[in-house]
């Protein structure tokens, strides 16, 4: 019961935390929904009540080019009471999205299954932390409770994510490919996750059923299921919306596209705000390879640790998605603690520590000198970005590198202990 | 007698013996002298004798000096002989100087050789006898060969031995490899019993599980081929296999009770497995650890790696490598390039304008209208110049001659109307139609005879002139054309307009300067500027419907127009304008002519350059304030203008001074009037005649005239723009248009060669739209600028670092690859 407790103790705490801030700071919502580093095109919390007036009032929700978030999302908001006048509501539900959130975080860490494997097992998984200290990390994060008051939509796609995680991990796969299903189809890169979310359904059923069922009519499967979560989905918005064209074109058209420029803490759009017209969609194709490429070698070289796979694919989407923002690298950030065994074999966690806190104190500055106050410009707040994709890259290359290094180690026991040098 | 002694030299035995005489000669002569012998009776005869020794003294002495100086010459000669023969004897010495020395290094070299200590000769080669012995077949060689033989057989024991060595040290290496890896294992093994002893058991428990073997505990779990016992266990060899190797290690387990407990672990294990030796008598001692390479890697581990390339790469090309492709190609859709150039050069088609006119004759029989309409038509033919633009009379009721099913336009239609009390034929011009009343007597209708009838003369001559204007206009147009400069060479222009004097020239470049560009659609924007507030309206729904209306629907076949109208107050004049001065001979303030440009405000006055897609043609209407009426122009005292290009203003200056609240449709009838007349001119129409349709059916043909050359030059450039820049694209829509031009441009030209002005003014309009569509088609220029090089700066930066590792990796995977084929071959 003592843990249940403290588990109590952490909810409840993060979740009057939340209530306070707004108590205490009533404009602070609105302010963090404009700050660029929350809000992108895509999941700004501003766009959304665009779009839901527009729907209110029987106008397309497209039509004004300014929302660009899956429909479902409309009915849910229309449910609740007008934000700007009642904006309790709004943060308790998403407060309680967060709690949804650190709950299957729990399940998650107590499975298991970020130290050992139906294949592998850590060699420090006695250095772990328990489920309740995960989630206590994941909710007092600054970059969690900012997304939370925020209000971006994105913690609707974290929830897919986790959700879908924490199924699969307790071998609920019908649970966790409906779940996955529902964030691809938020925002699409999730389906780039189904490779090796599958492979952990496979090893999960594999452990606990002790038999092997065919892995192509596994995957077979399981991409049925999946394919047909978010058909199912797209179909419901049909109905929604009628206009199915304008409504793909609008949201997923507009992801992929990229074209809305407006700075954020990701790599593309001053790129692509700099790079010839010519070239634009070469470019986007290669920014969107280069996003996928890592799938498949991750995948493979790190086949024996799938929730690796997929934490450090998020990682990943977080640096370098069309349009990324912290509540992205809250995400990975929650999943982080997950591999407190790996933490004693990195190496640069000083330096990629002080690259994002850096980042994280001067990103702001910068974005007002440039914005605001006129004595910057672009550059800084792109500097900055830079930085802060920097320290996100290297925990990145360092928890692989790490994860890779206790890999080595359990197949070669003699080398227990000894230095290494990357090559 | 001693000189003789010592000149022996034949050579000198002239000189000896001449000197001789020469002192001789002397002797004679100083007996001549002396005067003490005196030998001669008189002085006078003694120098007669005198100077004749004297001359054979001389005579002598010259022969001597000859020989001394032979004798000098023949010295020298005999010098350089000697020195010669000096250096050949020095040369000589120093070769063989070298010679010497040479040969005391050979002899010195050949010594060292003979002395050469061979390492061979200190070999510790088994001795003679025995390697006889060994190889009996050499027994018969000579002893350099038995040497050579001796030596190879030494050197491949040797060989042999080595190898041996080798692979026993390899052996040795496994082993300690080996041997650290059971040590770790053991030291882990250790670390896990000492935990699980202090965690859960107590010391008779731990006891009597650890005197158990065979069944490990939950702990150990790799520790199902060892087997663990209690107290000082023995290494007994007793497994199934001779044991090879073993470890005996004292571990000292704490118990919580702080017993001492004594454990010594005996390790079986069978090895055999392991070794490569197949012999098992191999021994060897673990030596101190020295460090060791890292553990090779495994084969599943190099094969992960491929995967993992492989992965990379697939992506690249099988999604980059497509992408790449289809983002980055150039469309070009293919051209008629060589027909465009036609076109532009004047070469596929040359306009030509045959007029046909329409002579009705309803009072005269049908020979002799035929033959007035005969002699007319000569005369007219002989009046023409300008071959292009040619007037074809018809008779009106012959139509059953035209087998076309389109008839041509008729572009004036003549009426020869009889009529009595005439001396002279009058024509009269319809204002409303084009049509021409020719009154003459009934008496001046040419006899069938006549050759040159006046009446036809007269006639001729007045069609003639109606269409002077036109025909001037038209030959500017062919002749600004540079097309038509090609294609016009045979008739340079002076001739063209050679009938046309040069004040109707200069009229004519004078207004086509002034008239507005071609478009499709024209925006007209009426304005009614006043400096006050009043008037504040005006009825110009009606005076446009009234004076504009009919005209632009004349017009429709040419252009299509809209129509806005706006009234500004307080419209002031720019600061910078001049203001309007005050005449007082005529009681008017005047402006400048000079100071016309400045009186619309532009900077001020909102007068919209675009108001969609076409020029706007402004027309001004401006009501001067009361104080500063009647506002004319100074000089010629006119109330509007045109500004070229632009518009036009009418300056409206109320009656008797007093200030209208209200234009009425009467007010506003004078300058609506002086707006389409303007509207007219900036359209392009040509002055004369009065007759509107007949303007405006002159104006159809210019326009086509000028569409038709404007879309074929728009064609040429864009065929050598498409030539000169061969990067940039070229969408199908270019093509498009480019086909729909050609196809209209020729309709066009067969049309204007059928006379048929009107569908030829429309293929034209179609033409000139898609000309200028493909022209500027926005895709294309996007590229222009844009040379190869660059293309290095955009791809390097991005897909240099992330290129690289991928090359270098893939490069590693092939080449090991490679190595890898090569050693399977060579085993």
């Amino acid at each position: 019961m003592g843990v249940d407790r403290r588990k109590a103790a952490v909810f409840g705490g993060a979740f009057a935390l939340r209530l306070l801030l707004l108590v205490l700071f009533p404009s602070l919502p609105d302010l963090l929904t404009g700050r660029v580093e929350v809000s992108t095109p895509v999941t700004s919390f501003k766009r959304l009540q665009e779009g839901l007036f527009l729907y209110t009032r029987n106008v397309s929700p497209y039509d004004g080019g300014v929302f660009h978030q899956a429909p479902l999302l409309l009915p849910i908001f229309s449910l609740l009471p007008s934000s700007p006048g009642f904006p309790f509501p709004t943060v308790v539900l998403y407060s309680l999205i967060d709690l949804i959130n650190a709950n299957a975080l729990i399940t998650i860490a107590e499975s298991g299954w970020a130290v050992s494997g139906r294949s592998y097992s850590a060699i420090r998984k006695h250095i772990r932390w328990d489920g309740v200290t995960i989630a206590a990390w994941f909710l007092f994060n600054p970059f969690t409770i900012a997304t939370c008051l925020g209000r971006s939509t994105a913690v609707f796609t974290s929830i897919g994510i986790l959700y879908a995680l924490s199924s699969a991990v307790t071998g609920k796969t019908f649970n966790s490919m409906l779940a996955l299903g529902f964030a691809s189809y938020l925002s699409i890169y999730p389906a780039l996750l189904y490779i090796p979310l599958m492979l952990l359904c496979y090893d999960q059923r594999a452990q606990t059923a002790k038999t092997y069922p065919s892995t192509t009519v596994f995957a077979l499967q399981h991409l049925a299921i999946f394919v047909l979560s978010i058909a199912g989905l797209l179909g419901i918005s049909a109905l929604l919306i009628g206009d199915f064209r304008s409504f793909v074109s609008a949201t997923y058209g507009f992801q992929l596209l990229v074209p809305d420029l407006t700075p954020n803490v990701g790599l593309w759009w001053y790129f692509f705000i700099e790079i010839f017209d010519s070239f634009r969609e070469f470019f986007l194709g290669v920014f969107w390879l280069h996003l996928a490429s890592y799938m498949g070698g991750l995948t493979i070289r790190l086949r024996r640790q799938p929730l690796f796979v997929l934490s450090s694919l998020l990682g990943i989407f977080a640096v370098f998605k069309p349009y990324p923002s912290i509540s992205d690298a809250s995400l990975y950030f929650a999943l982080l603690p997950l591999y407190r065994h790996l933490f004693p074999l990195m190496r640069y966690t000083f330096f990629a520590v002080s690259a994002l806190l850096y980042a994280t104190l001067l990103g702001p500055a910068f974005y007002h000198l440039w914005i605001y106050a006129g004595s910057g410009n672009a550059n800084f707040f792109y500097a900055i970005t830079l930085v802060w994709s920097l320290g996100l890259s290297i925990l990145l290359a360092d928890t692989i590198f790490a994860a890779l290094r206790d890999e080595w180690e359990y197949d070669n026991p003699e080398v227990r202990g000894k230095d290494v040098k990357q090559v | 007698m001693a000189i003789r002694d010592i000149v022996v030299n034949p050579s000198l035995l002239p000189v000896l013996n001449l000197s001789a005489e020469t002192r001789d000669q002397c002797m004679q002569l100083l007996a001549v002298l002396d005067p003490s012998a005196d030998s001669y009776s008189d002085s006078e005869e003694r120098a007669l004798a005198a100077s004749k020794e004297q001359k054979q003294l001389f005579a002598l002495l010259a022969r001597l000096r000859g020989l001394n100086r032979d004798a000098i010459l023949r010295v020298r000669e005999t010098k350089q002989a000697t020195a010669e023969a000096r250096q050949e004897i020095d040369r000589l010495h120093l070769q063989l100087q070298n010679l010497y020395y040479e040969q005391r290094h050979l002899t010195g070299e050949i010594a060292a050789c003979e002395s050469y200590d061979h390492k061979y000769l200190a070999l510790p080669l088994i001795p003679l006898e025995e390697f006889l012995a060994l190889h009996p077949e050499h027994r018969e060689s000579d002893e350099h060969d038995l040497m050579i033989a001796r030596i190879n057989h030494e050197h491949a024991e040797r060989e042999k031995l080595e190898q041996a060595r080798q692979e026993l040290l390899k052996r040795k290496q496994a082993l300690i490899a080996e041997n650290n890896k059971r040590k770790e294992d053991l030291a882990s093994l250790d670390q896990d019993l000492e935990r699980f002893i202090d965690v859960s058991l107590c010391p008779s428990e731990f006891r009597t599980m650890l005197l158990t073997p065979g069944r490990p505990p939950s702990p150990f779990r790799r520790s199902s081929k060892r087997s663990i016992s209690g107290g000082l266990a023995i290494n007994s060899n007793n497994s199934n296999s001779p044991p090879t190797l073993s470890h005996l290690v004292l571990y000292q387990a704490t118990s919580p009770s702080s017993k001492h407990v004594l454990v010594m672990i005996a390790k079986n294990e069978d090895l055999s497995s392991s070794q490569t030796d197949p012999h098992p008598d191999y021994t060897m001692t673990v030596s101190t650890p020295s460090p060791r390479p890292p553990p090779p890697e495994k084969p599943e581990a190099i094969r992960t790696r491929f995967k993992v390339i492989a992965a990379f790469w697939a992506v690249i090309i099988f999604l980059g490598f497509p992408i790449w492709w289809k983002t980055t190609s150039i469309y070009r859709a293919s051209l008629p390039i060589p027909e465009m150039i036609d076109w532009a050069d004047g070469k596929t088609c040359r306009p030509v304008f045959p007029l046909e006119i329409r002579v009705e004759t309803p009072h005269l029989p049908d020979a002799e209208a035929q033959h007035l309409l005969r002699t007319t038509q000569h005369t007219l033919d002989d009046l023409n110049e300008f071959s292009a633009h040619h007037l074809r009379l018809k008779l009106s009721n012959d139509n059953v001659d035209e087998p076309l099913n389109e008839p041509a336009d008729t572009a004036l239609t003549v009426r020869l109307l009889p009529q009595d009390d005439l001396i002279n034929p009058k024509s009269e011009l319809q204002h409303d139609t084009t049509q021409l009343d020719v009154f003459y007597s009934p008496n001046q209708i040419p006899p069938l005879s006549s050759s040159n009838p006046p009446l036809s003369a007269y006639i001729a001559g007045e069609l003639q002139q109606l269409f002077t204007e036109e025909k001037a206009i038209i030959a500017q147009i062919l002749s600004n054309s540079h097309a038509s400069s090609a294609a016009a060479t045979s008739q340079p222009s002076s001739t063209m307009l050679s009938s046309v004097s040069p004040q109707l020239a200069d009229s004519i470049a004078k207004r086509l300067r002034r008239s507005m560009k071609y478009a499709d659609t024209y925006h007209l924007a009426f304005s009614l500027f006043t400096p006050g507030t009043e008037p504040s309206s005006w009825d110009i729904q009606a005076a446009v419907h009234d004076y504009i209306t009919p005209l632009l629907q004349t017009f429709s076949p040419i252009s299509n127009f809209t129509v806005d109208t706006q009234v500004q107050l307080y419209a002031t004049f720019a600061p910078t304008a001049p203001a309007p001065e005050y005449d007082e001979s005529h009681g008017v303030w005047t402006l400048k002519p000079e100071d016309l440009s400045a009186f619309i405000n532009a900077a001020e006055w909102p007068l919209s350059p675009s108001i969609g897609p076409g020029p706007t043609i402004n027309f001004i209407l401006y009501v001067p304030d009361a104080a500063q009426s009647p506002l004319v122009v100074k000089d010629s005292l006119a109330t509007s203008w045109v500004v070229p290009q632009w518009g036009g203003v009418v300056l409206l200056n109320p009656a008797n001074g007093t200030q209208l609240q209200h234009l009425s449709g009467d007010a506003l009838q004078a300058p609506f009037l002086t707006f389409s007349h303007q509207l007219l001119t900036l359209l392009g129409a040509p002055s004369t005649p009065a007759a509107l349709p007949f303007r405006l059916q002159t104006l159809t043909r210019i326009r086509a005239a000028s569409l038709l050359l404007s879309a074929s030059s728009t064609m040429g450039s864009l065929a050598r723009l498409t030539e000169s820049l061969p990067s940039i694209p070229i969408p199908a829509t270019v093509a498009a248009s480019v086909a729909t031009t050609l196809s209209h441009l020729t309709s066009t030209c067969e049309h204007l060669r059928r006379g048929r002005f009107q569908a030829a003014l429309a293929d034209a309009r179609i033409a000139e739209t898609e000309a200028e569509r493909s022209f500027f088609e926005k895709s294309m220029v996007g590229q222009m600028y844009f040379p190869d090089e660059h293309k290095v700066a955009v791809y390097l930066p991005l897909l240099g670092p992330i290129g690289v590792p991928l090359i270098v990796g893939l490069l590693k995977e092939v080449k090991k690859a490679i190595a890898l084929r090569k050693a399977r071959k060579a085993t």
